[in-house]
């Protein structure tokens, strides 16, 4: 299944703090869980309508497929994520962002 | 240092204000992001993956302790505690946030520093040798002339709408450590046969998506000419450059589709047409050079008993001598690499305490300067010899005293998927993988010189086209892969790499440059460098040992 055919959820930046969201059908949430699932391509193109028109909230909002195991595309999850690699500011040590993206070891 | 003149001054106290009330009409709703975006990237501000990145500008990578110290007040106060130093000899903030922005532009401007004109299509921070006015076989000082281009070209009405980003990089040394060669202009002093101080231009460098070696155009160009020598250039640009195509704008498609010859004689019909070409004001060339005069140095002989006895007490403290020190023009002094690179750790990132500790140094064993290099290490300029042991001491108390200056695990790494919103794949943890593997001292020193550099897109600010052993970091299907280039060379004998057959995944890379390694040890025939080795043998052989497992 290409991911087109997936699920999406509407994801942009925070315009204030640049942090990552996800349009929840009301507004605008940093959790993954709160995202509207949207399934079919019109509600798609309506949801991405209405986030668009936020952009008081919101900088660049657009499409990202979702499956089972979350976000699709690597990219989305490393922005999700947080930088996948031990950084000396990383906020939070045990479960922060980035440690669900582990390292690859590379 | 050169210090702001109240122009400078008022001129970037106007700039933040002006975009203190961009951020508050844009928060208000009164500028769309469509309107605001423009103004956003002309103050350094990037949006990235996961946050807001502000780019500080430092000319010419010189910077003072004071400034040091407000990069590291500013990384506490609104990022999150570090900085990281890039290959444009600036810095990044990964996580400022919006409202904040205007307030570290004024904490920026109180000590003379801006995030201005790091973006956009004109002429670019100039970059320059980091051992600028310090390294024994420097003609002179370019930093003057430096300084002259940044004053001419800010704002310059001409050339604030070129069809693309400009890049200058300038050297005082026949030894190029700006890697000019791959600058859209390359500047390199050289003396006529009167033994004049000049130029020699080149023109059309580059790397990104069509990687390009600059031609010279003129093998001198007196000082005196320099400036109108440059307006030249930049009118044929003006006019030829193509703008209809973002890919081929750059003025290296330019040179490349017109011919150099072609190129040249219609550079050199605007300079001659030229009625009254730009000259500097002598009173004004004065007063930079007298900014960039030297210290008072201390009469001191090269070599002192004390730094002989101190390297023979300690191993540790010799290989960091012999492996991070640079010939001083002034005897009984050293230029001193501070290496960003620990083993294992993020190229060009230093915390807080170390930018404070980085200041410290500057003030306590040199004249409270300190310069950012292209490799993305930090340069004491003025170091005494003698003091070099106490100057050890204080570095490792700080995790700074790696002794890898130049070697293996010397390795630039742009920002790649980890933040950058461009990338196509993770540079950090492949540098951070090789610089593991490598890790050994020993082993290092016996590599002897050998860049490796990686960038995580097309886009090549890891300059990974330049890179002895060059590192792409790519898409396929979802899946981060590795493409290496061999025989790039950023300096002398400027090169672009030579791509290496298929992309590895991230695993295989260390592997991969580790038979590249063991090819060259076993091969080397007295004293060559691994790109000696290379050039000697040729591509094919060492193409063939990346995928050959267990040969
Ligand atoms: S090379 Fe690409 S990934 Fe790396 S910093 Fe530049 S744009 Fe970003």
């Amino acid at each position: 299944m290409s991911r087109k055919d997936l699920p999406q959820v509407v994801t942009a930046n925070d315009l204030l703090s640049g942090v990552v969201v996800f349009w929840t059908g009301q507004g605008w949430s940093e959790a993954l869980a709160d995202a509207l699932m949207l399934d079919d391509p019109q509600t798609q193109k309506e949801a991405l309508a209405v986030a668009e028109g936020d952009a008081g909230r919101v900088v660049g909002p657009y499409l990202a497929a979702v499956d089972a195991a979350g976000l699709v595309r690597f990219r989305e999850r490393i922005r999700i994520t947080g930088p996948t690699v031990d950084y000396a500011g990383r906020p939070d040590e045990a479960g922060g962002p980035g440690a669900a993206a582990g390292s690859s070891g590379a | 240092m050169y210090r702001y003149d109240d122009f400078d001054a008022q001129f970037v106290r106007e700039r933040t204000d002006q975009f203190r009330t961009q951020v508050e009409r844009r928060l208000s709703g009164e500028l769309t992001e469509d309107e605001f975006k423009p103004l956003r990237l002309m103050n350094g501000l990037y949006l990235q993956l996961h946050a807001y990145m502000l780019r500080v500008a430092i000319p010419y990578g010189t910077l003072s302790s004071t400034q040091m110290r407000r990069l590291a007040e500013i990384a506490d106060r609104w990022d999150r505690g570090y900085g990281h130093f890039t290959t444009r000899q600036n810095i990044q903030f990964n996580w400022p946030k919006l409202k904040d922005v205007p307030d570290i532009l004024d904490a920026l401007a109180e000590v003379e520093m801006h995030a201005i004109q790091t973006s956009g299509n004109c002429i670019r921070n100039v970059t320059s040798d980091p051992f600028a006015g310090v390294a024994a076989d420097e003609i002179e000082d370019p930093r003057a002339t430096a300084e002259l281009m940044r004053q001419w070209s800010t704002l310059h009405p001409e050339f604030s709408f070129l069809p693309r980003k400009f890049k200058i990089a300038i050297t005082g040394s026949p030894n190029d450590r700006a890697a000019t060669k791959v600058h859209d202009i390359g500047l390199r002093m050289v003396r006529n046969e009167a033994g004049e101080p000049g130029y020699e231009v080149a023109v059309g460098g580059g790397q990104g998506r069509t990687p390009m070696i600059a031609a010279v155009i003129r093998d001198f160009v007196p000082k005196a000419d320099l400036l109108a020598y440059l307006e030249a250039i930049m009118r044929v640009y003006n006019l030829y450059g193509r703008r209809d195509n973002k890919y081929k704008a750059r003025i290296k498609i330019l040179v490349h589709e017109l011919g150099v010859e072609a190129f040249t004689r219609e550079v050199e019909a605007e300079f001659a047409a030229q009625e009254a070409p730009v000259t500097a004001d002598p009173e004004l060339v004065t007063a930079i050079e007298a900014a960039f005069a030297p210290p008072t140095y201390a009469v001191l002989a090269d070599d002192p008993p004390a730094l002989a006895q101190a390297k023979a007490a300690n191993p540790a403290f010799k290989r960091w001598v012999d492996t991070n020190l640079m010939r001083h023009k002034q005897p009984g002094y050293a230029g001193i690499t501070v290496s960003l690179k620990p083993i294992g750790g993020i190229p060009g990132d230093a915390t807080s305490d170390q930018m404070r500790a980085l200041a410290d140094a500057a003030d306590w064993f040199g004249y409270g300067e300190l310069r950012v290099t292209h490799e993305q290490n930090i340069v004491l300029p003025d170091v005494r010899q003698d003091r070099l042991v106490a100057l050890w001491r204080h570095l490792s108390q700080h995790g700074l005293d790696t002794a890898n200056a130049g070697l293996v695990t010397d390795i630039i790494a742009c920002p790649g998927l980890d933040y950058c919103a461009l990338a196509t794949a993770r540079s950090i943890p492949v540098a951070q993988a090789i610089s593991n593997r490598f890790a050994d001292d020993d082993r290092q020193q016996a590599i002897g010189p050998l860049a490796i550099k990686i960038s995580g897109c097309i886009n090549a600010c890891g300059h990974h086209h330049v890179g002895h052993i060059g590192v792409l970091g790519l898409e396929k299907n979802g899946e981060e892969y590795y493409q290496l280039t061999l025989g790039g060379a950023p300096d002398g004998a400027a090169a672009v790499g030579k791509r290496a057959g298929p992309g590895l995944a991230a695993e295989e890379v260390p592997d991969a440059i580790e038979r590249l390694v063991d090819h060259y040890l076993d091969r080397r025939e007295d004293d060559e460098t691994f790109l000696q080795t290379y050039q000697r043998l040729g591509h094919d052989t060492f193409k063939e040992v990346i995928y050959a497992p267990g040969d």
